[in-house]
Protein backbone atom coordinates (compact mmCIF):
# COMPACT_ATOMS: atom_id res chain seq x y z
CA UNK A 1 0.00 0.00 0.00
CA UNK A 2 1.73 3.44 -1.07
CA UNK A 3 1.77 6.38 1.57
CA UNK A 4 -0.29 9.02 0.25
CA UNK A 5 -2.65 8.16 3.32
CA UNK A 6 -3.34 11.67 4.83
CA UNK A 7 -1.95 12.34 8.22
CA UNK A 8 -4.21 12.31 11.03
CA UNK A 9 -4.24 14.74 13.14
CA UNK A 10 -6.26 15.33 16.63
CA UNK A 11 -8.08 17.74 18.40
CA UNK A 12 -8.65 18.10 22.41
CA UNK A 13 -12.29 18.79 23.00
CA UNK A 14 -12.81 21.15 25.98
CA UNK A 15 -16.31 20.27 26.65
CA UNK A 16 -17.36 23.40 28.11
CA UNK A 17 -21.02 22.07 28.04
CA UNK A 18 -19.98 20.28 31.47
CA UNK A 19 -18.99 23.47 33.06
CA UNK A 20 -22.02 25.01 32.00
CA UNK A 21 -24.59 21.98 33.74
CA UNK A 22 -24.62 21.33 37.13
CA UNK A 23 -25.88 17.66 38.02
CA UNK A 24 -29.67 17.86 39.99
CA UNK A 25 -29.10 15.45 42.56
CA UNK A 26 -31.64 13.24 43.62
CA UNK A 27 -33.68 14.58 40.62
CA UNK A 28 -35.37 12.05 38.00
CA UNK A 29 -34.83 13.10 34.33
CA UNK A 30 -37.96 11.42 33.66
CA UNK A 31 -39.42 14.57 34.82
CA UNK A 32 -37.72 16.91 33.45
CA UNK A 33 -38.37 14.93 30.09
CA UNK A 34 -42.37 14.90 30.85
CA UNK A 35 -41.81 18.39 31.12
CA UNK A 36 -40.69 18.79 27.74
CA UNK A 37 -43.72 16.75 26.36
CA UNK A 38 -46.07 18.57 28.11
CA UNK A 39 -44.95 22.29 26.24
CA UNK A 40 -44.95 20.41 22.75
CA UNK A 41 -48.09 18.62 23.90
CA UNK A 42 -49.69 22.44 23.95
CA UNK A 43 -48.71 22.74 20.21
CA UNK A 44 -51.16 19.51 19.52
CA UNK A 45 -53.76 22.13 18.03
CA UNK A 46 -51.72 23.88 15.59
CA UNK A 47 -50.67 20.82 14.20
CA UNK A 48 -54.04 19.78 13.70
CA UNK A 49 -54.75 22.62 11.96
CA UNK A 50 -51.65 22.79 10.05
CA UNK A 51 -52.34 18.98 8.88
CA UNK A 52 -55.48 20.35 7.55
CA UNK A 53 -54.09 22.61 5.48
CA UNK A 54 -51.11 19.97 4.20
CA UNK A 55 -53.79 18.04 3.12
CA UNK A 56 -55.22 20.85 0.85
CA UNK A 57 -51.98 21.73 -0.30
CA UNK A 58 -51.07 17.82 -1.40
CA UNK A 59 -54.25 17.95 -3.00
CA UNK A 60 -53.55 20.84 -5.70
CA UNK A 61 -49.78 19.98 -5.40
CA UNK A 62 -50.94 16.51 -7.11
CA UNK A 63 -53.29 18.03 -9.54
CA UNK A 64 -50.23 19.88 -10.87
CA UNK A 65 -48.28 16.18 -10.87
CA UNK A 66 -50.67 15.06 -13.26
CA UNK A 67 -50.01 18.18 -15.70
CA UNK A 68 -46.56 17.37 -16.09
CA UNK A 69 -43.90 19.35 -17.56
CA UNK A 70 -43.14 22.64 -15.62
CA UNK A 71 -46.27 21.97 -13.74
CA UNK A 72 -45.26 18.81 -12.61
CA UNK A 73 -41.92 19.87 -11.37
CA UNK A 74 -42.94 22.38 -9.02
CA UNK A 75 -45.91 20.43 -8.21
CA UNK A 76 -43.74 17.37 -7.06
CA UNK A 77 -41.31 19.86 -5.09
CA UNK A 78 -44.22 21.07 -3.79
CA UNK A 79 -45.63 17.54 -2.40
CA UNK A 80 -41.88 16.37 -1.54
CA UNK A 81 -41.80 18.85 1.06
CA UNK A 82 -45.42 19.33 2.50
CA UNK A 83 -44.93 15.29 3.08
CA UNK A 84 -41.02 15.46 4.47
CA UNK A 85 -42.52 18.13 7.02
CA UNK A 86 -45.89 15.43 7.84
CA UNK A 87 -43.16 12.56 7.89
CA UNK A 88 -41.01 14.83 10.57
CA UNK A 89 -44.05 15.92 12.78
CA UNK A 90 -46.77 14.07 12.92
CA UNK A 91 -45.29 11.16 15.05
CA UNK A 92 -44.43 14.03 17.51
CA UNK A 93 -48.27 14.57 18.27
CA UNK A 94 -49.44 10.94 18.06
CA UNK A 95 -50.11 10.24 14.84
CA UNK A 96 -47.00 7.67 13.41
CA UNK A 97 -49.01 6.68 11.08
CA UNK A 98 -49.02 10.01 8.98
CA UNK A 99 -45.02 9.82 9.39
CA UNK A 100 -45.04 6.11 8.29
CA UNK A 101 -47.10 7.09 4.86
CA UNK A 102 -44.99 10.32 4.66
CA UNK A 103 -41.60 8.93 5.17
CA UNK A 104 -43.04 5.71 2.52
CA UNK A 105 -44.08 8.66 -0.36
CA UNK A 106 -40.80 10.79 0.22
CA UNK A 107 -38.54 7.64 -0.39
CA UNK A 108 -40.85 6.91 -3.33
CA UNK A 109 -40.36 10.20 -4.86
CA UNK A 110 -36.26 10.44 -3.78
CA UNK A 111 -36.15 6.78 -5.93
CA UNK A 112 -38.43 7.91 -8.97
CA UNK A 113 -36.42 8.94 -12.05
CA UNK A 114 -39.56 9.91 -13.94
CA UNK A 115 -42.91 10.21 -12.40
CA UNK A 116 -45.33 8.79 -14.89
CA UNK A 117 -49.26 7.80 -14.46
CA UNK A 118 -48.17 4.85 -12.80
CA UNK A 119 -46.10 6.48 -10.49
CA UNK A 120 -48.69 9.46 -9.84
CA UNK A 121 -50.90 6.47 -8.84
CA UNK A 122 -48.85 5.26 -6.24
CA UNK A 123 -48.74 8.80 -4.88
CA UNK A 124 -52.54 9.23 -5.12
CA UNK A 125 -52.41 6.25 -3.07
CA UNK A 126 -50.87 8.09 -0.10
CA UNK A 127 -52.30 11.08 -0.23
CA UNK A 128 -55.73 9.52 -0.15
CA UNK A 129 -54.45 7.20 2.98
CA UNK A 130 -53.32 10.56 4.35
CA UNK A 131 -56.72 12.24 4.32
CA UNK A 132 -58.08 9.18 5.51
CA UNK A 133 -56.48 9.43 8.30
CA UNK A 134 -57.00 13.23 8.65
CA UNK A 135 -60.54 12.54 8.25
CA UNK A 136 -61.19 9.77 10.70
CA UNK A 137 -58.47 11.63 13.15
CA UNK A 138 -56.95 8.42 13.32
CA UNK A 139 -54.04 8.71 16.10
CA UNK A 140 -51.60 6.09 17.07
CA UNK A 141 -51.07 2.69 14.82
CA UNK A 142 -54.96 3.31 13.99
CA UNK A 143 -55.32 -0.47 14.99
CA UNK A 144 -56.45 -2.77 12.16
CA UNK A 145 -57.78 0.25 10.18
CA UNK A 146 -54.11 1.70 10.17
CA UNK A 147 -52.85 -2.23 9.28
CA UNK A 148 -54.77 -2.39 6.35
CA UNK A 149 -54.21 1.22 5.17
CA UNK A 150 -49.99 0.37 5.63
CA UNK A 151 -50.15 -2.95 4.35
CA UNK A 152 -51.94 -1.91 1.39
CA UNK A 153 -49.76 1.07 0.84
CA UNK A 154 -46.80 -1.87 1.28
CA UNK A 155 -48.43 -4.42 -1.38
CA UNK A 156 -48.80 -1.41 -3.96
CA UNK A 157 -45.01 -0.88 -3.55
CA UNK A 158 -44.38 -4.41 -3.86
CA UNK A 159 -46.15 -4.23 -6.82
CA UNK A 160 -44.46 -1.46 -8.29
CA UNK A 161 -40.89 -2.96 -7.88
CA UNK A 162 -42.00 -6.27 -8.88
CA UNK A 163 -42.66 -4.47 -12.37
CA UNK A 164 -39.03 -4.34 -13.88
CA UNK A 165 -38.45 -7.36 -12.54
CA UNK B 1 -29.19 8.46 33.34
CA UNK B 2 -28.87 11.64 34.80
CA UNK B 3 -30.62 14.81 35.84
CA UNK B 4 -28.70 17.66 34.76
CA UNK B 5 -29.68 21.31 34.73
CA UNK B 6 -29.32 22.63 31.74
CA UNK B 7 -30.22 26.25 32.49
CA UNK B 8 -27.09 27.95 31.66
CA UNK B 9 -26.99 25.98 27.88
CA UNK B 10 -27.13 28.49 24.51
CA UNK B 11 -28.98 26.76 22.01
CA UNK B 12 -29.39 27.34 18.50
CA UNK B 13 -32.11 25.96 16.80
CA UNK B 14 -32.17 25.87 12.45
CA UNK B 15 -34.79 24.68 10.54
CA UNK B 16 -36.68 26.24 7.94
CA UNK B 17 -39.55 25.20 8.61
CA UNK B 18 -41.01 27.73 10.77
CA UNK B 19 -43.59 24.64 13.22
CA UNK B 20 -40.53 22.31 13.83
CA UNK B 21 -38.03 25.33 15.05
CA UNK B 22 -41.36 25.86 17.60
CA UNK B 23 -41.15 22.09 18.51
CA UNK B 24 -37.53 21.74 18.87
CA UNK B 25 -38.21 25.01 20.95
CA UNK B 26 -40.70 24.04 23.05
CA UNK B 27 -39.04 20.94 24.13
CA UNK B 28 -36.01 22.90 25.26
CA UNK B 29 -37.90 25.55 26.81
CA UNK B 30 -39.31 21.96 29.13
CA UNK B 31 -36.01 20.85 29.61
CA UNK B 32 -34.91 24.25 31.15
CA UNK B 33 -32.86 25.78 28.46
CA UNK B 34 -33.77 29.32 28.52
CA UNK B 35 -31.08 30.80 26.06
CA UNK B 36 -32.52 30.21 22.53
CA UNK B 37 -31.96 31.79 19.21
CA UNK B 38 -33.70 30.14 15.90
CA UNK B 39 -32.62 30.65 12.48
CA UNK B 40 -34.66 29.80 9.61
CA UNK B 41 -31.64 28.51 6.92
CA UNK B 42 -27.97 28.08 6.84
CA UNK B 43 -27.03 31.86 6.87
CA UNK B 44 -28.96 32.49 9.46
CA UNK B 45 -27.30 30.06 11.38
CA UNK B 46 -24.08 31.26 10.29
CA UNK B 47 -24.85 35.21 11.33
CA UNK B 48 -25.98 33.44 14.61
CA UNK B 49 -22.84 31.03 15.75
CA UNK B 50 -20.67 34.37 15.03
CA UNK B 51 -22.61 37.06 17.01
CA UNK B 52 -23.72 35.16 20.13
CA UNK B 53 -22.10 32.23 22.11
CA UNK B 54 -23.98 28.83 21.64
CA UNK B 55 -23.32 25.76 23.30
CA UNK B 56 -25.25 23.28 20.97
CA UNK B 57 -26.48 24.06 17.46
CA UNK B 58 -29.58 21.25 16.64
CA UNK B 59 -30.23 21.73 12.87
CA UNK B 60 -32.04 20.40 9.96
CA UNK B 61 -30.64 18.49 7.12
CA UNK B 62 -32.77 19.47 4.37
CA UNK B 63 -33.05 22.98 3.78
CA UNK B 64 -33.23 25.44 0.64
CA UNK B 65 -29.92 27.37 -0.57
CA UNK B 66 -28.05 26.34 2.13
CA UNK B 67 -27.99 22.90 3.23
CA UNK B 68 -26.96 20.52 6.05
CA UNK B 69 -24.09 19.36 5.03
CA UNK B 70 -22.63 23.01 3.42
CA UNK B 71 -23.62 24.67 6.68
CA UNK B 72 -22.17 21.75 8.99
CA UNK B 73 -18.62 22.30 6.54
CA UNK B 74 -19.16 25.64 7.25
CA UNK B 75 -18.98 25.70 11.06
CA UNK B 76 -15.91 22.63 11.34
CA UNK B 77 -14.17 25.08 8.79
CA UNK B 78 -14.05 28.14 11.55
CA UNK B 79 -13.75 30.89 9.12
CA UNK B 80 -14.64 34.02 10.32
CA UNK B 81 -14.56 33.70 14.11
CA UNK B 82 -16.20 30.25 14.18
CA UNK B 83 -16.13 27.58 16.95
CA UNK B 84 -15.31 24.86 14.72
CA UNK B 85 -16.06 22.71 18.38
CA UNK B 86 -19.36 23.81 18.80
CA UNK B 87 -21.14 20.95 19.22
CA UNK B 88 -24.04 20.26 16.47
CA UNK B 89 -27.10 17.75 16.57
CA UNK B 90 -28.44 16.65 13.24
CA UNK B 91 -32.20 16.58 13.15
CA UNK B 92 -33.31 14.89 10.33
CA UNK B 93 -36.80 12.22 8.49
CA UNK B 94 -34.77 11.50 6.36
CA UNK B 95 -33.28 8.41 7.97
CA UNK B 96 -31.71 6.49 5.17
CA UNK B 97 -27.83 5.59 5.95
CA UNK B 98 -26.66 7.54 2.55
CA UNK B 99 -27.64 10.51 4.73
CA UNK B 100 -26.42 9.59 8.28
CA UNK B 101 -23.55 8.17 6.72
CA UNK B 102 -23.52 11.91 4.49
CA UNK B 103 -23.96 14.06 7.84
CA UNK B 104 -21.41 11.86 10.37
CA UNK B 105 -18.98 12.86 7.49
CA UNK B 106 -19.79 16.53 7.47
CA UNK B 107 -18.85 16.32 10.95
CA UNK B 108 -22.23 16.41 13.49
CA UNK B 109 -22.07 15.28 16.73
CA UNK B 110 -25.42 13.22 17.22
CA UNK B 111 -28.05 12.48 14.82
CA UNK B 112 -31.68 12.65 15.94
CA UNK B 113 -34.81 11.17 13.80
CA UNK B 114 -37.37 13.04 13.31
CA UNK B 115 -40.84 12.87 14.95
CA UNK B 116 -38.90 14.32 17.59
CA UNK B 117 -39.29 13.33 21.40
CA UNK B 118 -37.79 15.02 24.26
CA UNK B 119 -36.58 11.66 25.39
CA UNK B 120 -34.49 11.27 22.02
CA UNK B 121 -33.14 14.88 22.09
CA UNK B 122 -32.74 15.30 26.09
CA UNK B 123 -30.65 11.63 25.20
CA UNK B 124 -28.25 13.22 22.79
CA UNK B 125 -27.60 16.55 24.95
CA UNK B 126 -26.58 14.44 28.04
CA UNK B 127 -24.14 12.21 25.18
CA UNK B 128 -22.41 15.66 24.15
CA UNK B 129 -22.02 16.27 28.09
CA UNK B 130 -20.62 12.95 28.90
CA UNK B 131 -18.98 11.46 26.38
CA UNK B 132 -17.22 14.59 24.41
CA UNK B 133 -15.26 12.97 21.53
CA UNK B 134 -11.67 14.61 20.34
CA UNK B 135 -11.90 15.85 17.54
CA UNK B 136 -9.99 14.58 14.31
CA UNK B 137 -8.62 16.23 11.22
CA UNK B 138 -7.65 14.76 7.95
CA UNK B 139 -6.87 15.69 4.55
CA UNK B 140 -10.46 15.61 3.59
CA UNK B 141 -12.37 15.42 7.22
CA UNK B 142 -12.62 17.81 10.36
CA UNK B 143 -14.66 16.79 13.09
CA UNK B 144 -15.50 14.44 15.62
CA UNK B 145 -13.85 11.20 15.76
CA UNK B 146 -16.23 9.33 13.81
CA UNK B 147 -14.91 5.83 16.04
CA UNK B 148 -17.03 5.90 18.95
CA UNK B 149 -15.46 2.88 20.48
CA UNK B 150 -12.31 1.83 20.81
CA UNK B 151 -12.27 -2.21 20.77
CA UNK B 152 -8.97 -3.42 21.78
CA UNK B 153 -10.23 -6.81 19.66
CA UNK B 154 -11.12 -4.78 16.24
CA UNK B 155 -10.18 -6.86 13.41
CA UNK B 156 -11.72 -4.63 10.81
CA UNK B 157 -9.30 -3.13 7.89
CA UNK B 158 -7.33 -0.20 9.75
CA UNK B 159 -7.96 3.00 7.50
CA UNK B 160 -5.56 5.74 9.52
CA UNK B 161 -2.25 5.98 8.46
CA UNK B 162 -1.16 5.78 11.95
CA UNK B 163 -2.35 2.54 12.54
CA UNK B 164 -0.29 0.84 9.88
CA UNK B 165 2.30 -1.34 11.46
CA UNK B 166 5.96 -0.36 10.54
CA UNK B 167 6.82 -3.73 8.71
CA UNK B 168 4.80 -1.90 5.71
CA UNK B 169 1.79 -4.40 5.65
CA UNK B 170 -1.12 -3.47 4.02
CA UNK B 171 -4.82 -3.73 5.32
CA UNK B 172 -5.33 -7.09 3.82
CA UNK B 173 -2.15 -8.22 5.55
CA UNK B 174 -3.86 -6.69 8.35
CA UNK B 175 -6.85 -8.67 8.35
CA UNK B 176 -4.84 -12.04 7.23
CA UNK B 177 -2.89 -12.20 10.27
CA UNK B 178 -5.32 -11.17 12.80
Amino acid sequence: MSDDKPKVEFVDNPNPLKDKVKIKHGADPKEMIAKADEAVKKLGGEFEKLFTDNIRQLTSAIAEVKLGGERQKAGVSVLRRVLHDLRGQAGTFGYPLVSQVGDSACKFIDLSDDLGNTEIDVLVMHIDALKAVNQSKITGDGGPIGQELMSGLRKVIQKYNARGA
Amino acid sequence: MKAYNLENLSALVVDDNRFMRTIITNVLRGLSITHIAEARDGREALEEIRNSPVDVVIMDWEMPEMNGAQLLKNIRSGKRGINPLVPVVVVSANTIARNVLAARDSGMTEFLAKPVSAAALYARIVSIIENPRRFVRTGTYFGPDRRRKFDPDYTGPKRRAEDRTSDGLDDLDAIQRT
